[in-house]
């Protein structure tokens, strides 16, 4: 392989993985404060159909009026229009498994069920269609070099990492949020409110998942399309298991399955594996590790019980 | 009749030249008002006089129902016999008005109540307890759908139709009510111009593959196992099915066996392993089984996707896809393909003619079981004896004529199969050792491990037959032929169906009756939703999977029911009636109200 290829294949790597990366330290918060986030996958679709349609909505009367215009603020606005859909939908989860104390993975299989129907709906909606909707022409923007150049978000993703860590063990808020996963009764009798540290908690991760959501539909793609998200939510979910929920090893592990797709792009046209094949590996390695034949990864102790 | 008593609304701008004249019905429908009234003010001093006057109230609508349609008829003789093309007919689509049947929901309310002031309402609740949190998470997301639609699609022809507030109302009622009649039109037959039940057989072709994955997830869920990978299962269930149906030669009652038991096993396989990982090393089966799902599409789309792949510069053929662009496998042997419901003897003769053998049998046997008395035995002979007489019987009865469209809709033996697997299902877990073991770890893991119940192998048992259950959907799509061809796809819609089966599970409770019952319903919206999607240009069929995902979502908080509530009506006790035959039964409907938070309850136990 040469150093041309090498490069290619690197940097599609960091491409794919910049949405597991999100989503992945989105599911990180949820999980550590004690709520299952299976809706990871949905709240993607969420964030994805939100950006796409509102650059496509706003930039659509200013470019009537000028096919050329220097739109810049459109992608930012529409990333920050996903990620307050992406919280908002986190929050019906956290209201569902939170307050009403429901299973949290029911909870998660519905928000991802309003995911493949509620796009279809609103696509009909505004595009008149069920599967697409129409082509953003102000996108994020690609940073760095000619051949070597991401998405701001891509930036931001790697950025979060050290912050996320730094949120999780160095700050109040990262206490109360691993001590309300391992042991809510035992925060609560030291005055942490257990119900508004998951509530944080579990917003955040929609609005994280959100970000990998609008990466995909307004950062790799230019459009919305309904089976973007293509089980990237679950596997983000499998490198928050593979990581130990610990922000660093799961970016690593976000990197493996970042580069295992990257691989199955790559061995598509080549004739190592096939490219359905390849793109198993991410799933099984998880049921691995789950097994404990890769090394075994412990969860939160609370995880998934609904506090009384 | 609501905003505009006996006046012509159009929202069309089209109208017809000659008006039925309605006068009649009016009438009557006014007549039922003040009957209702009336039967308001009675109840006030004689909680008796709510019985009558629920009675003259919904008599009064069944004979304004006849009126109407005979007005109707009226109008279209003349028609019809000057030689229109029956679709062309003015009146096409045409039913009762929204508040006429406001008259038939309230007097059937005013029996109801009356049947309560009478004593009979606490065991009537306790007896359909099980259905309350289903029933008010139905009735929510039929809300929420509706301002769904409400905010989405604007009246058809609103600016032809009454303006002001009280006109934007009317069409807004007037849509809201068009949209639900679609929606659950299916469960009607069509009279005109011939008998025909094309909707409720594609309903129920839909509702086949939803029976099996319910089923399934219902079965993990009674062992308080999650069980997320029914897509897989069914993917896994198509791929062996397939492997018997394409390689297997042979004449039908040996290869059509074969491809149903290699279908199941395929599934239970998909469904062993995670069982087998939960046990042996205690990895959570939600997880894993999602995992699963991917790699069993992606299996498919190896096997099916591409006719040679390369492992290491090695080149393979794969024999098992059909040349050509699209993803399917080689065509199923004569053998393999399970025929149509029509195409059966003792069902229809010929594809014009329905018998009535198998409803009449159904009702015999149904009758039998419930009006015999003695042991479980005896009622079953007299069941059977019942069923018997029922299908001479129908046998003996004039054919139905019905229009042609039935074999088009693909309802086909797996649809006997799949009530065959509810049957099993419920005397699995109910009436055997190994279900009462089942449920006992799924009510109480710690509980049932006390009581010597191997937990490992438990788990395995049951992801292993729920994933069977899950495998079996398979059969419809390809043996059954329900995509058009007798072939595996890649269009079979297994993760639609998979999780279908999630919220049919929920929302049947649990129970195989329930599950059957809520895929029926299921197979009715989706039918419904198909039409809506025609009819409306701003809404598209998946309002249904929004339905569906907010019936999850209600019954996942309970209906927003109190819980004092909840325990309140599973505390009363069932009055009279068949003691608990079993120590488990007595509390099953506690644990079916409580599913939801049982699920996964191994995890659980803390103390």
């Amino acid at each position: 392989m040469d150093t041309a290829s090498m490069i290619v294949l690197l940097s599609t790597t960091l491409r794919s993985t910049t949405p597991l990366l999100f989503a992945a330290l989105g599911g990180l918060f949820s999980e550590r404060a004690g709520v299952v986030n299976i809706a990871l996958e949905g709240i993607m679709l969420f964030g994805a159909l939100t950006a796409a349609v509102v650059a496509q909505q706003l930039e659509a009367p200013f470019l009537a009026v000028d096919p050329t215009a220097d739109l810049w603020w459109v992608p930012i606005v529409a990333v920050l229009s996903g990620m307050l859909a992406g919280g908002l939908v986190a929050w019906i989860h956290a209201v569902v498994s939170i307050k009403y104390k429901a299973d949290q993975v029911i909870s998660g299989t519905a928000i991802n069920l309003l995911a493949a129907g509620v796009p279809a709906i609103l696509l009909q909606f505004f595009y008149n269609n069920t599967s697409d909707s129409k082509s953003v022409i102000n996108k994020l923007p690609l940073w760095g070099i000619e051949g070597f150049a991401f998405s701001p978000l891509t930036f931001i993703a790697f950025i979060l990492v050290p912050i996320v860590w730094y949120t999780i063990y160095r700050t109040p808020f990262g206490l109360r949020l691993r001590a309300v996963g391992e042991a809510p009764q035992a925060a609560a009798s030291v005055g942490v409110n257990v119900f508004r540290t998951r509530y944080t908690a579990v917003i955040l991760s929609g609005v994280l998942a959100a970000m990998a959501g609008a990466y995909l539909s307004i950062g790799n793609l230019d459009k919305f399309n309904r089976g973007m998200s293509a089980g990237q939510g679950f596997i983000a979910l499998a490198a928050l298991i593979f990581g130990k929920w610990i922000p660093i090893n799961v970016m690593g592990a976000c990197l493996l399955f970042g580069f295992f797709s990257a691989l199955a792009i790559r061995l598509g046209g080549d004739n190592i594996l096939p490219g359905p094949i390849v793109e198993m590996l991410p799933f099984i390695i998880t049921i691995l590790v789950l097994a404990g034949f890769i090394g075994r990864s412990r969860a939160p102790k609370a995880i998934g019980k609904p506090y009384p | 009749m609501l905003l505009h008593p006996g006046q012509v609304v159009d929202f069309t701008g089209f109208l017809p030249k000659v008006l039925p004249d309605l006068g009649l019905v009016t009438l009557l429908t006014w007549l039922s008002v003040l009957g209702l009234l009336a039967v308001a003010g009675l109840a006030w001093t004689r909680s008796q006089w709510l019985w009558v006057g629920g009675v003259v109230v919904v008599a009064l609508f069944i004979v304004s129902t006849g009126v109407f349609v005979s007005v109707i008829d009226a109008v279209h003789a003349p028609l019809l016999a000057a030689g229109t093309a029956y679709r062309r007919l003015p009146f096409q689509n045409f039913g009762p008005s929204l508040w006429s049947y406001l008259t038939l929901i309230l007097g059937c309310s005013a029996i109801a109540s009356s049947l309560g002031a009478l004593g009979y309402f606490p065991s009537f609740f306790a007896r359909v307890r099980g259905a309350v949190v289903p029933a008010i998470a139905i009735l929510l997301s039929l809300l929420a759908s509706g301002a769904i639609i409400l905010a989405l699609q604007s009246v058809p022809g609103a600016d032809k139709g009454p303006q002001g507030f009280v006109g934007g109302w009317l069409g807004k009622v007037d849509l809201l009510w068009f949209s639900y009649s679609t929606l659950f039109g299916p469960i009607l037959p069509k009279f005109r111009p011939t008998l025909d039940f094309a909707p409720l057989w594609q309903s129920l072709a839909l509702a086949t593959p939803l029976i099996f994955t319910g089923l399934g997830l219902s079965f993990g869920f009674r062992t308080g196992l999650f069980n997320i990978g029914a897509a897989g299962q069914v993917t896994m269930g198509g791929i062996f099915c397939a492997a018997v149906g394409v390689y297997v030669p042979g004449p039908w009652y040996i290869v059509a066996p074969l491809a149903v038991i290699a279908a199941a096993v395929g599934g239970g396989l998909w469904g062993a392993l995670p069982g087998w990982l939960k046990g042996r090393f205690g990895a959570s089966e939600v997880i894993n089984t999602i995992m699963l799902n991917y790699i069993a599409s992606g299996l498919l789309i190896f096997l099916i996707g591409s006719n040679e792949a390369s492992f290491f510069g090695q080149k393979i053929v794969l024999p098992f896809k059909a040349p050509g662009g699209e993803a399917k496998s080689l065509e199923f042997g004569a053998g393999a393909r399970l025929p149509n419901l029509t195409d059966l003897p003792l069902v229809a003769s010929g594809n014009n003619t329905f018998m009535l053998t198998v409803p009449l049998l159904v009702l015999g046997a149904l009758l039998g079981w419930s009006f015999a008395k003695g042991d479980s035995r005896r009622r079953g002979m007299i069941a059977a004896a019942g069923g018997a007489a029922g299908m001479v019987v129908g046998f003996l009865l004039p054919r139905l004529p019905v229009s042609g469209s039935m074999a088009t809709a693909g309802l086909n033996v797996a649809f006997i199969l799949a009530l065959l697997a509810a049957v099993f299902v419920g005397i699995f877990l109910w009436r055997t050792k190994w279900g009462y073991e089942l449920r006992a770890v799924g009510l109480s893991p710690k509980a049932a491990e006390y009581g010597g119940v191997n937990i490992a192998r438990n788990t395995v048992l049951a992801l292993a037959i729920s994933g069977a259950l899950a495998g079996l959907a398979a059969t419809h799509f390809t043996m059954g032929g329900a995509l058009s061809e007798y072939r595996l796809k890649q269009v079979m819609p297994s993760e639609s169906v998979g999780f279908g089966g999630i919220t049919v599970a929920l929302l049947g409770q649990n129970t195989p009756w329930g599950v059957v019952a809520s895929s029926i319903l299921f197979g009715v919206l989706g039918t419904g939703g198909l039409n809506l999607d025609q009819k409306l240009d701003n809404i598209s069929r998946e309002i249904v999977t929004v339905l569906q995902a907010l019936i999850v979502l209600f019954i996942a908080t309970r209906g927003f029911l109190s819980g004092d509530f909840l325990r309140s009506i599973n505390n009363t006790p069932i009055p009279k009636k068949s003691a608990p035959s079993s120590p488990p039964s007595g509390s099953d409907p506690i644990s079916s109200i409580a599913a939801p938070s049982e699920i996964s309850s191994s995890a659980k136990e803390v103390k």
